[in-house]
């Protein structure tokens, strides 16, 4: 199903609203496809018929009220969700054309394909370096000069290497939450996923560290498709190229950022992003 | 999207651009009486109402200072989004649009201060008509902003071409006087100056209704606006 035909797909919930599209298209193509795809945690539905084209290479944020879904969604794409009681699915959702859902996939091998950073910033008590180090040793990996070119690597593309490379056996706690937080994008991307995903990845972040994270998302998109779930309007309308807003499990509307920001089509869209909402 | 029934959660901000649009409105009100009371002071040689067309223009100038301080602190300390984003962007620039629109009626006034005989050539006639024209515009273009109007809006974009053909009817019509009598070249340059003060009021005028295009539908108008101004070539001609 094209992104045109998303376009028209309607909900089937009461609501009755088909959802605005009208996203920005990159040149690389698309990285995760969604196609009527709903879920339920047991008898409760969360999600109604999801369509959508997240770009390769861009930032796509999702924005909406809590309880909205748009973690819920965020979680489906590295199925950890998986590990919910009574949740269901149905519909398709796709990386690289490749089923996510389906019977035979290898679930630790989808998620090496996906780094993930959550809200509150996770590093393990173990050195900065260790913690970098860590997605390639529980590969396999135990060449030296391999997981140091790694390390610096990672270090250097989450913009953390200059701060730390003089004490890289440091136990990562000891690091500021802006600095745990950076180690943690260093250590999702040490293993070199094609996509990255983001779970408020600033709301426990002080505004100077804010920034810094959100200068690092966009030196990372165009080398990672990033899906960013953030409360921020203001973050999501800086730092993403499409914006998906989310209202009771439904995408009410996925589009061009400035646009959504600017002129948004959908009547609940505009109430939300101008404070109108409740 | 022609905007939402819901208020705001916060309702200081609600009351903010509520204040700001009133104060906007009032702007364009006291524009707009200042172009009649010009023209009227230069109709009747009144310099007593002319120096009060200069005198308020100050109150005009601070008012449009008062909306655009008011929408820098909603841009900085409220960072609206959508059609709240587009009511402070245009409200900057309608405001900085109504002082042209003010400076060029105390203008007017000031050329009857300075030469209240202008009022004795016959082509003095012919401005009211002219000011009518662009008065009729600014208030459209006010309408059109408080209601929300793109109809009304496009309607008075368009409507500036009678304007630009009785601009340049006068232009020519106040020529042939000059020609006749020289003694009539002094008044006859102040009256094309202040009927081209009226005709860029008329531009004015257009530029807000096009923003008020903006405002409602989040799109400028497309094509270039009808305009009727000939009076650049009139020299070839005569």
């Amino acid at each position: 199903m094209s992104a045109a035909a998303a376009m028209i797909a309607t909900n089937h919930d009461g609501l009755h609203q088909p959802t605005a599209y009208h996203t920005r298209k990159g040149t690389s193509g698309t990285a995760i496809q969604i196609r009527d795809f709903k879920l339920w945690y047991g008898p409760s539905q969360a999600l109604f018929n999801i369509n959508m084209d997240i770009e390769r290479g861009m930032v796509t944020a999702l924005i909406g009220p809590s309880g909205c879904g748009k973690s819920t969604l965020l979680r489906c794409f590295n199925r950890i969700n998986d590990v919910i009681d009574g949740l269901r699915t149905e519909g398709s959702i796709t990386l690289d054309g490749e089923e996510l859902f389906g019977p035979k996939v290898d679930v630790i091998s989808l998620r090496k394909r996906m780094g993930m950073v959550f809200q509150k910033p996770n590093p393990f008590p173990m050195s900065i370096y260790e913690n970098v180090a860590y997605p390639l040793r529980i590969d396999g990996v135990r060449d030296r000069n391999v997981l140091d070119d790694a390390v610096e690597r990672a270090l250097q593309s989450a913009a953390l290497w200059d701060e730390v490379k003089d004490r890289l056996q440091d136990n990562a706690l000891a690091m500021s939450g802006g600095q745990q937080q950076r180690l943690c994008i260093a250590r999702a991307i040490a293993s070199q996923p094609e996509v990255l995903l983001m779970d408020e990845p600033c709301s426990a972040l002080d505004p100077i560290a804010t920034q810094k994270i959100e200068d690092l998302i966009n030196k990372l998109s165009g080398d990672y498709t990033i899906v960013m779930v953030t409360h921020s309007m203001q973050q999501a309308a800086r730092i993403s190229v499409n914006t998906a807003f989310m209202y009771l499990g439904h995408l009410v509307e996925y589009g061009d950022t400035e646009a959504i920001f600017t002129t948004p089509k959908s009547t609940q869209t505009m109430d939300y992003v101008t404070g109108r909402f409740g | 999207m022609t905007g939402t029934p819901h208020p705001h959660i916060v309702e200081s901000f609600e009351a903010e651009l509520a204040h700001l649009e009133q104060r906007l409105t009032e702007l364009g009100r006291q524009v707009s009486r200042q172009i009649s009371t010009a023209v009227q002071a230069l109709v009747d040689g009144d310099c007593a109402v002319a120096e009060a067309v200069i005198e308020q223009d100050r109150e005009i100038d601070a008012l449009e200072h008062e909306v655009e301080a008011n929408c820098a602190r909603i841009l900085n300390l409220r960072q609206p989004h959508a059609d709240d984003f587009r009511l402070v962007f245009t409200a900057i620039r309608i405001a900085g649009e109504l002082e042209r629109i003010g400076d060029y009626a105390k203008n007017i006034a000031k050329r009857v201060h300075s030469l209240p005989e202008v009022r004795l050539l016959p082509a003095v006639r012919s401005i009211p008509h002219l000011a009518a024209l662009a008065q009729a515009t600014l208030d459209k273009v006010i309408a059109a902003f408080v209601a929300r109007d793109s109809v009304l809006a496009a309607e008075a974009r368009d409507g500036d071409k009678a304007l630009d053909e009785a601009y340049t009817a006068y232009f020519r019509e106040t020529l042939t006087y000059m020609m006749e009598d020289p003694s009539n070249i002094t008044p006859g340059t102040h009256l094309m100056f202040i009927a081209k003060n009226i005709e860029r009021m008329g531009d004015h005028g257009t530029n807000i209704a096009e923003m008020v295009t903006y405002l409602v539908s989040g799109s400028w108008p497309e094509g270039e606006r009808l305009k009727a101004d000939g009076s650049t070539n009139i020299g070839s001609q005569v």
